[in-house]
């Protein structure tokens, strides 16, 4: 989804509400989750949960978590909902901040956008040695980020602040943050990128997610793309594909909407999550135990992205 | 930054009481106070927008093609200049490359010295800071002793607290620091003198050198351009979105499907993105999208 889209429904969203008090729900919508050949709902927006204390029972458990590259798991998940979701596939991450480097990568051509997944692919050489994941981060205008961006210590962009924003930031060290609503202290930042709409807060769904006309697009569906924290600080990243005819239909930009995202963040157990452009801009690579890559292309280039490397072994003492 | 704000609004209510907390009371703790206070104002800018309710991305019709295309034609004439703008941009970078070279150490040498003696300022300042803290109440109690006649006192309290309050609102700094000034001043407390203290036994700050000056200089004029570069693509997109007699929410949603078309014509795939008739009619005009499709790319 492009960056002007999301830009106009959350940098200025604000729930006003009708004069009565009344609020208009969230558009009926449900999601459910295989189990084995049974299909068990697990969400519906007539009783969506306004927080996530932990993960869901009836998702989490659901992940067929694999190993993969150091400092990380994977998995799927087939979900079932209305409409263009009838059938999403959920690629998931989970990565460990202590045991991978985490730093952002741009790359431009003739002043345009040129980062896309071949550029970390390849496992021995290049960029591509030691990657553990990759993904574009943040929002996207025609060939910039939106909002703040920080690379190796040094500012490129200058921040925005608005209340659905959130604001990623790598310290030196290696320690990592996802602050809503406001800037987060820039001193030691390494790395810093920010996106919207913020999806959990310290496992609350921000109001305009959960109902309709409060400046949030609650119906509009599109794939998605969304990064976390969970309660231990490991880094949740999950991508949508629409699964309808297999592997055939993947990069096609149909999938879930904004609350229902929300709801897969929070029952995979992120207490704070955040969108990152999805649609056409969506990609990620894993790279499994095995050291193969998994990808999943988007069709655009962008700008930005997250990558995550395997940290180098602490150097052994000698006995 | 809400704590922030709140601190701020906390301890100019308490100035107003006669109770200045420690940290906020002379030189750089004054200034951060300030800074602090300027902050939370344009974040309160921000949060002040209306909400508008967006369209949602339906398939592309004859007529929003045609729109589209007008919309990426403009597109077109001003994509030349972004570019000049990045090559700009990278020449600049490149710049501040050659100039980080050549300052060699210098820099963080001087950032090290001035952390030294910042460091040591700022301790002696807790000190005079902390002293005043200890005297505060006896010359709060002095000034307002009962059968004393406090109006004239009052009256220039609420003046300054008022001035704080402007400064606070106007994101004015300079103004705010001032008028703590002020009120450090009318409690008798001399903050030339405890800065002349610490430069005593700390030394001054050491000057910047001239790498420095030119390496930052460098760096802000990039920083310049970046944003004027995002600052001309969207105006682009808005002014795009306009030609294109559409909301800018639609121009990009409709957009992005010829974009998916396009790729997927590219790679010689079935387009799968779109419907059925999208593909017809896009392909029906594949012609006048060729004249734009370096834009989607």
């Amino acid at each position: 989804m492009p960056a002007l889209l999301l830009g106009r429904l959350t940098l200025i969203a604000a729930c006003l509400g009708p004069a009565d008090g009344a609020r208009v729900t969230l558009p009926p919508s449900r999601l459910a989750v295989r189990d084995g050949t049974a299909w068990t709902e697990w969400w519906n927006s007539t009783a969506a949960p306004h927080r996530y204390a932990s993960a869901t029972p009836a998702l989490a458990p659901r992940v067929s978590w694999k190993a993969g590259a150091a400092g990380s798991t994977w998995g799927e998940l087939e979900l079932s909902g209305v409409g263009e979701a009838w059938r999403t596939r959920v690629i998931v991450v989970r990565l460990d901040p202590r045991r991978v480097r985490l730093a952002l990568d741009t790359a431009f051509v003739e002043g345009s956008a040129a980062w896309s997944l071949d550029r970390v692919a390849g496992a021995n050489t290049g960029r591509g040695a030691g990657v553990v994941a990759a993904f574009n981060a943040g929002q996207f205008g025609r060939s910039l980020p939106w909002g703040w961006v920080q690379l190796n210590g040094a500012r490129f962009l200058r921040p925005s602040i608005a209340p659905l924003v959130s604001t990623f930031t790598v310290a030196a060290g290696g320690a990592v943050q996802l602050v809503h609503g406001t800037l987060p202290d820039t001193a030691g930042v390494q790395w810093a990128f920010q996106s919207y709409p913020t999806l959990l807060n310290a496992g609350d769904v921000p109001l305009p997610l959960r109902q309709a006309d409060c400046g949030v697009d609650v119906a509009h569906r599109d794939a998605r793309l969304a990064l976390g924290l969970d309660a231990e600080g490991r880094l949740l990243i999950a991508m949508t594909r629409f699964d309808g005819m297999g592997t055939a239909f993947d990069r096609a930009p149909f999938g879930l909407t904004t609350p229902e995202m929300a709801a897969v963040m929070g029952a995979l157990g992120a207490s704070d999550a955040v969108l990152l452009d999805g649609g056409i801009s969506a990609q990620l690579l894993l790279r499994d135990a095995a050291g193969k890559a998994h990808q999943w292309p988007g069709v655009r280039k962008v700008p930005l992205a997250l990558v995550a490397y395997q940290r180098p072994r602490a150097a052994s003492t000698a006995p | 930054m809400r704590a922030s704000l709140r601190n701020t609004g906390t301890l100019a209510l308490l100035f107003a009481l006669y109770a200045a907390p420690a940290q906020a009371q002379i030189g750089g703790f004054i200034k951060r106070a300030a800074q602090k206070a300027v902050e939370g104002k344009v974040q309160e800018k921000v949060e002040d927008a209306t909400p508008v309710k967006p369209l949602s991305g339906d398939p592309v019709t004859e007529a929003a093609l045609n729109g589209l295309l007008k919309g990426l034609s403009l597109e077109l004439e001003t994509q030349e200049r972004t570019k000049q703008m990045a090559t700009a941009i990278d020449a600049k970078e490149k710049e501040v490359n050659d100039a980080e070279n050549a300052a060699g150490n210098e820099p963080s040498a001087w950032e090290d010295a001035n952390r030294n003696v910042g460091n040591c300022i700022s301790n002696s300042l807790d000190k005079s800071s902390a002293i005043h803290e200890k005297e505060m109440p006896g010359r709060v109690l002095q000034l307002t002793a009962p059968g004393k006649d406090n109006t004239a006192l009052m009256n220039k309290i609420q003046s300054i607290s008022k001035k704080m309050s402007e400064a606070q609102t106007k994101g004015d700094m300079d103004g705010y620091v001032k008028a703590m000034g002020e009120y450090m001043k009318l409690l008798g407390f001399d903050v030339q003198k405890d800065s002349l203290v610490a430069f005593a036994a700390c030394g001054r700050p050491p000057a910047k050198p001239a790498s420095l000056v030119k390496l930052e200089r460098l760096k802000a004029e990039v920083d310049t351009l970046n944003e004027r570069r995002r600052a001309a693509e969207t105006e682009s997109e808005a002014r795009s979105a306009k030609a294109a007699g559409m909301p800018a929410d639609q121009y990009a949603l409709a957009r992005e499907r010829l974009w998916a078309w396009s790729d997927a014509r590219r790679q010689k795939k079935t387009p799968r993105a779109i419907t059925k008739e999208e593909d017809v009619l896009f392909s029906t005009r594949a012609a006048d999208i060729k004249r734009v499709e370096s834009l989607l790319r």
